[in-house]
């Protein structure tokens, strides 16, 4: 069912939406010179959330199997199974609820989820175990940890009640 | 294991021999930055510092007192050449008091990170940050992130910083 929604609305985002896939390649800090030589405007606003992570996702999983060019300082692309990782774990994400995270690629092989803004901060990520960690900390400096979390299970619950309270 | 339980002393040089001696408190560390890897609209990525160094590989860094300028110069110059497509990157250099590094403790008065002198052949002015407690996992290792980053979020040029020593 996942495969086959995500398909139809991947063909939609190429078509329509793909100024806005750019610019959030942007914010990774991989495609810049894409961008600017396109002179590309963005517009957030249309885009199905779940899709653009996929999307995003999926971009970069074809850079890391396509590009021998390692950035500066990187160490490894992330593998297959991390993006497989973090993809299974998008589509649980309650978006409806709370906003989209920035994804960005370590120089480690990591899969890097952000959610940042001014009432709390949440450090999440994959290395293609099966599994994600995370740190997150409120306005008041509250902190939480999570270690181990089956991909599959979705954003724990703490992390939810913060990101929509 | 070993190593590493070597390399977390601060007390103990990892390169006796080769280097000036272990790094100071008042001793002012810095660390190249490059955008857009590292920086992107000004901010930051999280994923400038990657779990593994923290906890494995060691966080590098040069001890401004020692470190031959050329080194850094060189350094930055091999990684801005090392993708011709992208002439738009540029570095910066984040500088730190290492007692800020090193007073940074968790709700139990436990130490987060160390300061290590891991001089070179190359550059005897090199150094590392480590987590102080890898055993404890990604989430910790999350956490410790978060705390170094708040540390690293100003960025001089390599001038700037030895101008104003």
């Amino acid at each position: 069912m996942n495969t086959f929604d995500t398909r139809l609305m991947n063909s939609h985002i190429v078509e329509t939406d793909f100024s806005g896939i750019l610019s959030d390649y942007f914010d990774n800090g991989l495609f810049k010179q894409e961008v600017s030589k396109n002179n590309i405007s963005c517009d957030h606003s249309r885009r199905s959330p779940t899709l653009s992570l996929i999307k995003q996702l999926e971009y970069l999983s074809r850079i890391s199997n396509n590009d021998s060019d390692l950035p500066p300082n990187f160490s490894r692309w992330p593998t297959n199974v991390a993006f497989d990782d973090a993809r299974a774990f998008v589509l649980k994400l309650p978006l409806m609820k709370i906003s989209m995270p920035k994804i960005l690629l370590a120089e480690d092989g990591e899969i890097n989820f952000v959610w940042e803004n001014e009432e709390c901060y949440v450090d999440l990520g994959f290395y293609g175990t099966g599994f994600y960690s995370y740190f997150a900390r409120n306005d008041q400096g509250k902190e939480i940890m999570g270690e181990r979390i089956d991909v599959h299970t979705g954003l724990a619950n703490p992390i939810i009640d913060l990101l929509s309270g | 294991m070993e190593s590493s339980v070597t390399h977390l002393n601060e007390a103990e040089s990892a390169s006796p021999g080769i280097s000036p001696g272990v790094v100071n408190d008042d001793e002012v560390i810095l660390r190249e930055l490059y955008e857009p890897y590292h920086i992107c609209n000004d901010t930051l990525k999280l994923t400038s510092v990657s779990l593994t160094e923290l906890r494995e590989t060691g966080f590098s860094v040069h001890r401004k007192t020692y470190v031959n300028l050329d080194v850094i110069r060189n350094a930055i110059k091999m990684r801005l050449s090392r993708i011709r497509k992208e002439p738009w990157m540029s570095a910066g250099v984040a500088e730190i008091l290492t007692m800020d590094v090193r007073k940074i403790v968790d709700a139990n008065n436990d130490r987060l990170l160390v300061v290590i002198d891991t001089a070179t052949d190359t550059n005897r002015g090199h150094a590392s940050i480590y987590a102080s407690q890898p055993e404890k996992g990604d989430a910790h290792a999350r956490k410790v992130r978060t705390y170094l980053m708040e540390l690293l979020s100003k960025r001089k040029s390599l001038e700037e910083v030895y101008h104003h020593a």
